[in-house]
């Protein structure tokens, strides 16, 4: 029984935090009072689970009890509130027919609004509407916990004295700051899906929040293709998470990975979802790079990928989001497409773009283009300078595997 | 690597975004792209839970100074129109003489007061003006100070500062 209520706690935890947390704000109109009341109540559905049963409803329990310790520590420190800078927000009764009427959503607008820093936003984000710990959102971008604690405090001030509202967006600018939340998901997202440095390729709890976000705003706001497309693009990247690396650690390219061990409901979901997106609306970023990544998802194997289909979405991808880190994807098609000295020809003006100068997968991919050739001693010179530029033990230990492959071969 | 475009893609396409995730302290700047709007109408009439903001208007003086007749009378409109569009909003509000025409005082080794030429600050951008405004909450005041014509002068731009609530 015990260890059925402790699952059942994490799983609201992880599920119906962010429901949790942004009703029990509306109601204290301060994040940190609504911390702790609601800590408070997953402290106390472990104490009273066990004796009364798990509620059908967890979350309506879970608000319940947040709000009623809320109500109660509010009664007790009436005076000592007055002085505090509460939330700015309507007072207006919220109206059963406004589709965006969600606390969730509040939540997650104020989270990210443009007045807080991009980095600030993802660690208020992670924070608040996924409740990860300040010690987890500290580990996951490698800074210490205090410095954490610290941007996250200041974060929370400034709401609150620039009276950030928690606030749905008005129609008109809704889609500009939708914007913004999925730059903040897909942020957390890539961060998770290839760890900048560390020992494991991939941060699994920073995956899983991202997809639970964006998962979370396409059941609120299910008419917006650009939520779909993202939400698309992230599950279509994570059917293939179990094939990304071998049972011995070593790095699996997109060739060597185990197809049939691919998730087909993720890849179906995703195919559906980028549909729909499609249907809606022209496409954009994210719509294009879903559609790249179901080509390889449907392609039955690595050799009947159709690079043709996925170097035309590449032209229309950098029409919408020009940026060195496509042109560099796009030569790289190129390369599997018409051969690897067109890859490497692709990408020759790329090697004096400021923007790449530190950039590892513009040595990796030139590496691997001269591999192929092979130019044995310039690729090994590339080789190097890719892992100078990379951190990620998993990824150093490919390259390091590379370079010795074609040092065997190289006269120097 | 190469041989996996989609992860080159996912994992790494936006890194030089991402790698700014890792820096602890780096401020990227508000991004204020508000278009111009009516703000709220309505919700400031009859609120009186109201915060105050400086508006601080910041810009290149020799710009300023260059500015021809035609373009002097442009800024002006534009003034004229914001103030309008903020109604009661507008608590006070005044273009300063430039950073050279301030005086600076300031403690001298012996404790005495240090009277010295100039701004406090000498920097290429200098404050030039400034709006206290009341409003209900930052959206709104956002929404007002982007009509302000120093928000697309491309030398210049207006910082919002929340004034402090002495209750």
């Amino acid at each position: 029984m015990t260890d059925e209520v402790a699952a059942a706690v994490a799983q609201a935890h992880r599920r119906e935090w962010a429901r949790v947390f942004a009703a029990t704000v509306r109601l204290t109109r301060d994040f940190d009072l609504a911390e702790e009341c609601t800590q408070d109540a997953y402290a106390q559905a472990l104490q009273t689970w066990p004796q009364n049963g798990i509620p059908a409803r967890p979350a309506a329990w879970l608000t319940t009890a947040a709000r009623n310790r809320a109500l109660d520590l509010l009664r007790r420190e009436a005076t000592l509130r007055r002085t505090l800078p509460l939330l700015a927000m309507d007072d207006a009764v919220p109206t059963p027919e406004d589709s965006l009427d969600d606390d969730r959503l509040r939540l997650v607008f104020t989270c990210c609004h443009p007045a807080l820093s991009r980095e600030t936003q993802i660690a208020l984000t992670l924070r608040l509407v996924c409740g990860l710990s300040t010690v987890e959102v500290a580990r996951a971008f490698l800074v210490p916990e205090a410095t954490m604690a610290a941007r996250i405090t200041r974060a929370k001030k400034k709401i609150a004295t620039s009276r950030i509202p928690y606030r749905v967006p008005s129609p008109d600018h809704l889609a500009e700051r939708v914007g913004a939340v999925l730059e903040v998901v897909h942020l957390v997202f890539t961060t998770g899906h290839t760890a900048p440095v560390g020992a494991s390729l991939v941060r699994r709890d920073l995956v899983e929040s991202a997809i639970s976000l964006a998962r979370m705003l396409h059941l609120l706001m299910p008419s917006d293709a650009e939520i779909s497309a993202l939400l698309a693009l992230l599950l279509l990247i994570d059917a293939r998470a179990d094939t990304r690396v071998s049972a011995s650690g070593r790095l699996l390219l997109l060739s060597e990975q185990e197809r049939a061990r691919w998730d087909r409901r993720l890849i179906s979901e995703g195919v559906g979802l980028l549909t729909d997106a499609l249907r809606r609306k022209p496409p954009t970023r994210y719509a294009v790079e879903a559609a790249i990544a179901a080509v390889h998802a449907e392609a039955p194997t690595w050799a009947e990928t159709d690079w043709s289909e996925i170097v035309g979405l590449y032209d229309v991808l950098r029409g919408l989001w020009p940026s060195p880190v496509v042109e560099l994807n796009r030569a790289v098609a190129i390369g599997f497409r018409d051969g690897p000295q067109a890859g490497l020809d692709t990408l020759a003006p790329l090697l004096a773009d400021p923007a790449l100068a530190t950039y590892p997968y513009l040595s990796a991919a030139r590496a691997d283009f001269l591999r192929q050739l092979q130019q044995w001693t310039p690729a090994a010179v590339a080789y190097e300078e890719a892992l100078t530029l990379t951190d990620n033990e998993v990824e150093r230990a490919f390259l390091a595997g590379r370079l010795a492959e074609v040092r065997a071969h190289s006269p120097m | 690597m190469r041989g996996d475009p989609v992860k080159h893609r996912i994992g790494t396409d936006w890194r030089e975004m991402s790698v700014q995730i890792v820096e602890p302290d780096v401020d990227l700047g508000p991004a204020f792209s508000v278009e111009d709007e009516k703000a709220h109408p309505g919700r400031h009439d009859g609120r009186t839970d109201m915060a105050k903001y400086m508006l601080l208007i910041h810009g290149d003086e020799q710009q300023w100074g260059a500015m021809t007749a035609a373009e002097r009378q442009a800024l002006e409109a534009a003034h004229a129109a914001f103030r309008a569009a903020a109604g009661s909003r507008v608590i006070g509000g005044e273009e300063l003489e430039p950073a050279s025409m301030g005086t600076t005082l300031r403690v001298d080794p012996s404790g005495g007061v240090l009277t010295t030429d100039g701004p406090f600050l000498d920097t290429k951008e200098a404050l030039g003006g400034y709006y206290l405004l009341e409003a209900a909450d930052l959206d709104e005041v956002i929404a007002l100070a982007a009509q302000l014509p120093e928000v697309h002068g491309g030398h210049s731009g207006v910082e919002i500062r929340p004034v402090v609530n002495h209750g």
